[in-house]
């Protein structure tokens, strides 16, 4: 079991009450009349879905590891809520000449459904050393927020610290993957190779 | 299949107005602050990872599951409020009483007889108390801020002496600003109505370097006077003006500090009952108050590990009251030390340490005088919490216990047991038996006060005139209080939050008087009306709420309170309404309107022949443009006017009238 980190927290209040805000939010971007602007916005989730994106940015994928129609497909797995929030900020966007794709993962395929970056929240740890053995030699990005995930095999990991967002990699990680990742990211990680539980 | 059961019960309950408790379902996790665009995409990493997220989630988070009556006002209620003052948003907490007094007071407790100086309610602002050992009680004119940089209120009804102290004993309210890294930019909101005539704030927040930000703030508000059950103009309008500032400054990934301050000053009309020997032996009195206040604070948070941190909190208050009936200079000088680990992943303490030292310095009224005139009270606190995990999440036993020692009533120990049990993660059973002590105020301590006059002859023939004087025992011992509570919460689905709790209150040495054997003072006689621990009695009720969102963009919240004082007359019988129902809606008409309600309805007050009403408030915002927002807000609506409470001896009966008003919010 993970400690109950600032991350696990933010996750068990996202998947708890949290439920009823993102859903109006996940709504309100479809519906006619969407959330007020000044409304209880998950910034959170906002962060989240902007690091993602810039995660990729950072991120060259070996030749291959893209569909026939060169999108760049984001799978999340886990929290549905969350899953149409990333949906709903990313889906459609330009990135590095690729239309960015994101996909909400019911069950995880070994090829990953061709997702190129997959995001697991922090209500699936359990599944965690399953999941990410199937992920561990395909060109994947995998992403987590759990303080367990680099020791599993996982690349980058989200955690909340002094109520910012930090992330640690693990660049060892992604040489089996065939990623590579820019110096820029690692110099930004808060830690490389080293989960939060073992400050 | 348990949704709809849980729905339909919804509705049920709506139907019967019998809503039941929000427990803040929604969490506010945070705006974003007006420097980040809307499409967080387009900043860069670095940029990302400075934007600070407030750890609000936390916060309810802890409070859903706290093994006790929480209830949350978050800033998004207060600005679909309307409301202008404290109090009056304390109005939608399910299971407090709030009466609107007269223009400047307020009466506000939970689970309790009700007055002016309702004497078992802890306030907090920011972790420094209000609450005023004078007359025990809390001056609701003196306790304003910026409301739209409140962050949350969080009220918990019932006994928290425990992690709080004396005086927590029927309830707690902690009023909790914004961190300074969340108010950054300008506010500006003007408001015209006709009981709140004007009120207007002006705030700017900036950054102080890298990881420090602050906020300055000015406030004015000047409030109409309210009106006599005939129509005529009361005498107690009054106007306020205010300042503060608050630093916080994340000195490093560990340490994080905080400053703040306020700075007021008011005053306005009121009416003093004087009573004389010569006929009109009550006369009230045209006089007038004024107000003071200083306070600065400096809280230390430190983070030792992961499983481990401190809090070190540092303040000094002033206050200075001047009404006919005395004036009275108060400083508090503060010092809190809370520190908590986890250890073993099954136990997590909680220990604290205080000192406060009060000085305070009085002056004799007409009818009114302390002995002694000065007084320093030291208190000294220490408490000790374990919160054990007897099974996982599922069974969490918190024991804990204060001992503290004031200079009034000695040494006293306030210990707390509480059991929670989630059989799943969308529902909690709590119960708890807890002792709470309320220490006795410096006037049932040490006063002399002539609170009404006898007619010659009236007492035996041919007796002198005589004054009845309240008149104060530095002997006192505490109120003592055994309280029984069990509670359930539930989230039956992402739209319904259900709560409920029932308590049992027990008193024992409640602070009451008793008439003394009658002395001759110069040409006229005094019976004097002596305090003493004489009383017993017990109160206890039924506290249900609920929210509700139908459909997106529209919320319901619904409360019913049922409460029942079995008190002696004098210590406060018929003074808390039986029944109480509200129902809250919170319509998004469109993505820039807004259309709020608040219906309420507050039971009869046998005790001061205060008749039952229903009020209603609305409010309908509009946002013509980014960062701006107009309001046009209505207040008891159904009525001219009508009476909430009666002040004791103080002043004459006021009643509270119809407000409309306009308010424009404006974020630059």
């Amino acid at each position: 079991m993970c400690h109950r980190t600032d991350a696990a927290v933010l996750a068990l209040a996202v998947r708890g009450r949290a439920l009823l805000v993102l859903a109006l939010l996940a709504l309100g971007s479809n519906a006619a009349s969407p959330a007020p602007p000044d409304a209880e916005v998950p910034l959170e989730l906002r962060l989240k879905t902007a690091f993602l994106y810039n995660l990729a940015k950072f991120v060259d994928w070996p030749p291959g590891a893209f569909s026939p129609d060169g999108s760049l497909a984001i799978g999340i797995y886990g929290n549905r809520v969350f899953a149409r929030a990333v949906h709903d900020g990313l889906d459609g966007k330009e990135m590095r000449g690729r239309r960015v794709r994101v996909r909400e993962l019911e069950r995880l395929t070994p090829d990953a459904d061709g997702c190129q970056l997959v995001f697991f929240d922090g209500s699936c740890e359990e599944q965690l050393p399953q999941l990410l053995a199937k992920l561990s030699t395909r060109a994947v990005l995998t992403v987590g927020e759990c303080d367990t995930f680099l020791d599993r095999g996982g690349i980058v990991n989200f955690s909340i610290e002094e109520n910012r967002i930090r992330f640690d990699v693990d660049p060892d990680a992604a040489i089996p993957c065939g990623l590579k990742l820019s110096s820029r990211l690692l110099s930004l990680a808060r830690n490389l190779r080293r989960p939060r539980g073992a400050r | 299949m348990s949704r709809h059961v849980w729905i339909r019960a919804g509705r049920v309950a709506l139907l019967a107005a019998t809503m039941t408790l929000a427990i803040p379902g929604a969490v506010a996790l945070f705006a974003a602050g007006p420097t980040l665009p809307e499409d967080l995409t387009q900043i860069s990493m670095e940029d990302l990872l400075n934007v600070r997220i407030t750890s609000v989630s936390k916060v309810p988070e802890r409070l859903s599951k706290a093994p006790a009556a929480v209830y949350v006002i978050r800033q998004e209620d207060i600005r679909r409020s309307g409301a202008g003052s404290i109090p009056d948003l304390l109005r939608m907490v399910p299971g407090l009483e709030v009466a609107r007094i007269d223009a400047n007071k307020w009466a506000v407790t939970a689970r309790q007889a009700n007055s002016r100086f309702a004497n078992k309610l802890l306030v907090l602002m920011d972790g420094r108390s209000v609450y005023a050992p004078l007359f025990s009680g809390v001056y609701w004119d003196a306790q304003d801020t910026v409301l739209e940089d409140i962050e949350r209120i969080e009220v918990i009804r019932g006994p928290g002496a425990a992690l709080w102290g004396a005086n927590a004993v029927s309830g707690v309210i902690n009023i909790i600003t914004k961190s300074a890294h969340d108010t950054k930019g300008g506010l500006l909101t003007a408001g015209a109505g006709t009981e709140l005539k004007t009120q207007d704030t002006l705030r700017w927040g900036g950054n102080l370097g890298e990881d420090a930000d602050y906020r300055v703030w000015a406030k004015y508000l000047d409030r109409d006077a309210s009106a006599t059950a005939a129509g005529a103009e009361g005498r107690d309008g009054w106007q306020a003006r205010r300042g503060g500032f608050r630093v916080d400054w994340d000195r490093s990934s560990r340490d994080a500090w905080t400053f703040q301050g306020d700075l007021y000053g008011g005053g306005g009309d009121t009416v003093l009952i004087i009573p004389t020997l010569t006929p009109p032996s009550a006369p009230g009195v045209l006089s007038t108050f004024d107000m003071t206040g200083t306070d600065l604070q400096t809280r230390w948070h430190r983070k030792l590990s992961d499983r481990s941190d401190f809090t070190l909190k540092l303040y000094f208050d002033r206050t200075v009251r001047r009404a006919n009936i005395t004036t009275e200079r108060r400083d508090a000088y503060d010092a809190d030390l809370q520190l908590r680990r986890a250890l073993n992943g099954t136990h997590e303490l909680l220990a604290g340490l205080e000192y406060r030292m009060q000085t305070d310095a009085t002056l004799d009224g007409p009818a009114f005088n302390l002995r002694p005139r000065f007084r320093d009270d030291p208190l000294y606190s220490a408490f000790l919490q374990d919160k054990v995990k007897l099974d996982g999440e599922r069974l969490i036993l918190t024991l804990g216990s204060r001992v503290e020692n004031n200079s009034y009533s000695g040494t006293q120990w306030e210990p707390d047991a509480r059991l929670a049990w989630s059989p799943s993660a969308s529902e909690m059973f709590w119960g708890s038996v807890s002792r709470a002590t309320r220490t006795p105020s410096r006037a049932e301590s040490d006063v002399r006060w002539n609170t009404g006059a006898i007619r010659a002859g009236a007492l035996f023939p041919g007796s002198p005139p005589a004054f009845l004087r309240l008149t104060g025992n530095p002997s006192l011992g505490s109120e003592l209080l055994t309280a029984y509570e069990l509670g359930y919460r539930a989230f039956p689905n992402e739209r319904l939050t259900l709560s409920a709790s029932v308590f049992f209150d027990d008193f024992h040495d409640l602070i009451g008087t008793r008439l003394g054997a009658p002395f001759r003072e110069g040409t006229h006689l005094v019976v004097p009306n002596l305090t003493g621990n004489f009383a017993a009695g017990s109160t206890k009720g039924v506290e249900l709420s609920s929210e509700w969102t139908v459909r997106q963009g529209w919320r319901l919240a619904g409360s019913y309170t049922r409460l029942e004082l079995d008190l002696p007359p004098a210590l406060g019988a018929g003074t808390a309404p039986s029944h109480q129902f509200q129902l809250r809606s919170y319509l998004d008409v469109s993505r820039d309107v807004d259309l709020d309600a608040m219906a309420y309805y507050v039971g009869d007050l046998p005790g001061l022949g205060i008749p039952s009403y229903v009020s209603l408030d609305l409010r309908l915002g509009w946002r013509p443009r980014s960062g701006l927002e107009l309001s046009l807000i209505g207040q008891n609506l159904l009525d001219e006017r009508h009476p909430e409470f009666a002040a004791a001896s103080l002043a004459e009966r006021l009643q509270v009238e119809r407000n409309v008003q306009l308010k424009a919010t404006w974020k630059f």
